[in-house]
């Protein structure tokens, strides 16, 4: 090619991929919701006089050009390609694949993070629990860092000193450790969470710490369908798939279950299977981390003991388990519950810690971010 | 707006271009005013007017000083005082009232209210523009512009007009009237811009990242201190070189010839060499309009000292209304003047040890440049040299060294003329030269999509609840 020809085709070429991706940006129709990142997607700006004199809509414009921004996600993948394998980085927007699992950078363990979250449980254990309950327990969930950042050199939280502040600062409860019986293969691979399937015998530990034995037998259930969890969407470059399953067992159809969304009780199921249809299928348990409160009942229960449960969404999919052994599971989640709310429910005895057993149970994500917990 | 952005690329650039290079070449220059207008006032519209005024008041003072240029040496030089006076009465205002009121403040122990004006985009560029072209109109080194819209377009000129470099008129007067497009200047025009626009996303946008990342961290070391004076260096470098790489190659494509404003600096032996090679637009401005004029280096030495402090002093003034950036300025005034007087002959001798005293001189200086004040720089100018309660070594500084490695090599490589050179040695050859022209468009093309690719992800922006 001589250059008089080169000359004309980097001109040919620049006009023609400028006019094609600036036609095909100004009428494309504008997409309303983006799945992956669980938010509505910008749209175009009112125009007026006074949007233009204040510059809002050229702001606006801004993110909508973005948002809207044809084959975005085919773009960003090709960001995530050329930045792990050509660029070298360790990982696109703090996520990583390694072990054929995708997970997230915490780079470090945020102390006044996990204190806030403590001294809040702190509040609640001294002005509801004390000297009502029959005993106190806690237990924190590794996240998939736990087994995958030392091995492949990624920064992690230090797990050992959030556990140490953890014990310490929540010692009025006793610890009970499950990181030693989990590991990478008990969590999904497109998701934070754990699954269900296989994590009856951390049901079974922690319970049998509590001095009640589950031993019943369970069937997996699947949906039937891909479930692409929510590093599945983050991450660009994930082929991987997951299946979701649910296990069910003969002495559940006599559960009650209520949710306490709205103050008043709704009767659900255990499973909210249409909840699976949505963003976040993993929704499906106990209504995910759409409820702030849930109670079990189940009259067949080996034990009349009682259960109060302060969880994440990963309790969601493991509270179900202690309803064998508990005549009453009670799961509060502290991320969607106002402080005024809860002391309703408790005033009213909606939640009730008299004699019970009380378990904490919250992931080390949740510690290292506890802006989310809301009571208190 | 950015160049760096999918508005200015997908939104604003091919209208711009359709407008500047299909319209008759007699409206070509309105078609500049007018988009570049577009252009300064889409990140705040208000600012329009003091432009404008700048214009009208650098435009009129040209016509009057040529008119009153054989009136006498004060009526000519009276509409040149009237214009500077208007344009750094403006740029005082805008940019350097709250310092003085701070330290004004501070001084008397009062408590003025600080005005915290924001900034006008690109007015430190364009101010300069228009003082340089009424000067060069008293100094007849160039005929005032009689077209209004030919006088604003160059200064309101979208390409160089928020980062530089500063193109005097008296260089691009003759284009302003009569300029060619060409199928081989809009080659080179798109080959600069998407260069500079990779180097700007895809090396300094990341690097600043690094920047960022380091100043968040809980887990410094003394290595991680030098990883981000080094990533520091190379984000400035490549994000101003990339955008005045864009200015240019716009330019080209629109028939104009802008100064070089970057020559690879850092492969500079001493800091005298640096400056000669980094933002040479700034300096050979202020050579002109300040250094000359206080009489150069034909003068004493006590006053050649006094001459180059004040110009490194208001080369600092210029970058920030902030005590580091005047101690950024003198900082390199005392190494000239330590070249200059002591250090100069030695340094010849001492081989490749050069670029290392260079090196080490740049990194502590950006850490100046960019500190949030004095007592960070020099808190972190400290750490590196071992003066702080830090490890030498930490988890963090070897991730992201692991992380970013890659891209520094590209940078320090893209930082230097080897590519170049080695492209220009292979053009020699008549073989090579058809598989470059063949491999251009391809490599071209890939940046462009890369760089969007980028750009588009930058919008990412997941709902942090959903972590959990």
């Amino acid at each position: 090619m001589t250059t008089k020809v080169k000359n004309i085709v980097v001109s040919v070429l620049f006009a023609a991929v400028l006019a094609a991706m600036s036609l095909f940006a100004w009428f494309k129709p504008a997409d309303e919701y983006s799945v992956a990142e669980r938010r509505p997607l910008d749209q175009f700006p009112k125009l007026s006089a006074d949007t233009i004199l204040d510059a809002t809509f050229m702001n606006s414009f801004e993110d909508y050009a973005l948002d809207q921004f044809p084959m975005r996600d085919a773009f960003r993948a090709i960001k995530a390609f050329t930045a792990l394998n050509i660029m070298g980085q360790m990982d696109v927007n703090d996520l990583y694949y390694k072990d054929g699992v995708i997970s997230k950078v915490e780079t470090e363990t945020k102390k006044d993070q996990v204190l806030s979250a403590t001294g809040k449980f702190n509040t609640i254990y001294d002005k509801y629990i004390k000297d009502k309950a029959n005993k106190v327990y806690t237990s924190v969930v590794p996240d998939k860092n736990y087994f995958l950042a030392d091995k492949y050199g990624y920064p992690s939280i230090d797990y050992n000193e959030m556990i140490g502040l953890w014990k310490e600062n929540m010692s009025f409860g006793e610890y009970i450790d499950i990181f030693s019986k989990l590991d990478i293969s008990d969590y999904y691979i497109t998701d934070t969470h754990w699954k269900q399937q296989n994590i009856f015998g951390i049901a079974q530990h922690i319970a049998q710490k509590m001095g009640v034995e589950l031993s019943a037998k369970y069937t997996e259930n699947s949906l039937g369908k891909i479930f692409k969890g929510v590093y599945g969407y983050q991450f660009p470059l994930s082929f991987e798939k997951d299946e979701l399953i649910y296990m069910t067992s003969d002495y559940q159809k006599d559960l009650k279950v209520y949710s306490y969304s709205t103050g008043t009780a709704v009767e659900i199921p255990l499973y909210v299977l249409e909840n699976a249809q949505g963003d976040d299928p993993y929704n499906m348990f106990l209504s995910g981390a759409k409820v702030p409160l849930v109670i079990i009942e189940n009259p067949n229960a080996t034990t009349d003991k009682e259960l109060v449960i302060f969880r994440d969404s990963f309790g969601s999919s493991l509270s179900p388990y202690f309803a064998e052994g508990y005549s009453k599971v009670t799961v509060v989640d502290p991320r969607t519950f106002g402080g005024a709310v809860f002391k309703m429910f408790v005033d009213n005895g909606t939640i009730n810690f008299e004699g019970a057993d009380v378990l904490f149970l919250f992931s080390t994500t949740l510690l290292n971010n506890s802006f989310e917990v809301q009571i208190f | 707006m950015l160049f760096s952005s999918i508005t200015f690329l997908y939104f604003f650039l091919p209208i711009t271009l359709i407008l500047c290079l299909a319209l008759p070449k007699r409206l070509r220059n309105g078609a500049i005013l007018l988009t570049s207008l577009i252009f300064y006032g889409w990140g705040e519209p208000r600012y329009i007017i003091f432009m404008v005024i700048s214009i009208l008041v650098g435009w009129i003072s040209g016509l009057l000083t040529e008119r009153f240029a054989d009136k006498g040496k004060w009526l000519a030089r009276l509409p040149m005082i009237v214009s500077t006076t208007v344009c750094l009465g403006m740029l005082g205002y805008f940019k350097y009232a709250d310092f003085f009121i701070d330290n004004f403040n501070k001084v008397t122990g009062l408590s003025i209210p600080l005005l915290r004006i924001a900034l006008p985009i690109g007015i430190s560029f364009y101010t300069f523009q228009i003082l340089s072209y009424v000067v060069d109109v008293y100094r007849k080194d160039t005929p005032a512009q009689k077209n209004i819209v030919s006088f604003g377009a160059y200064v309101t000129m979208f390409p160089q007009l928020i980062a530089g470099p500063i193109v005097r008129y008296k260089d691009i007067a003759i284009q302003l009237e009569n300029r060619k497009t060409t199928f081989e200047g809009a080659a080179l025009g798109i080959r600069r811009f998407i260069i500079g626009l990779s180097k700007k996303v895809l090396i300094a946008n990341l690097l600043g990242e690094l920047c960022d990342i380091f100043k968040a961290s809980n887990d410094k070391s003394v290595l991680f201190f030098w990883l981000y004076a080094l990533s520091l260096v190379l984000h400035i470098y490549f994000d101003f070189s990339g955008y005045s790489d864009m200015a240019i190659g716009i330019g080209k494509i629109l028939g104009f010839s802008f100064c070089e404003n970057f020559n690879y600096p850092v492969i500079s032996k001493s800091v005298s060499e640096w400056w000669r090679r980094w933002h040479m637009s700034l300096g050979s401005w202020f050579r002109d309009y300040v250094y000359i004029p206080l009489g150069g280096n034909r003068v004493s030495t006590g006053r050649w000292i006094f001459n180059t402090l004040v110009v490194w002093g208001l080369t600092g003034f210029w970058h920030g209304a902030d005590w580091n950036f005047i101690v950024w300025g003198l900082y390199f005034a005392v190494f000239l003047m330590l070249e200059k007087f002591f250090i100069g002959k030695y340094l010849k001798k001492i081989g490749a040890l050069q670029h290392l005293y260079v090196a080490i001189i740049m990194l502590v200086s950006f850490v100046i440049f960019n500190g949030v004040d004095m007592k960070e720089s020099i808190s972190y100018i400290g750490a590196m040299f071992g003066a702080g309660d830090y490890k030498l070594i930490s988890a963090e500084f070897i991730y992201y060294l692991r992380s970013y490695g890659i891209i520094l090599i590209f940078a320090l490589i893209g930082a230097t003329p080897v590519v170049k050179g080695a492209v220009e040695k292979a053009r020699n050859n008549k073989y090579m030269e058809k598989v470059i022209n063949i491999l251009e468009p391809v490599v071209l093309l890939v940046l462009l999509v890369v760089v969007t690719a980028f750009l588009v992800d930058g919008s990412f922006n997941p709902f942090l609840y959903f972590r959990f």
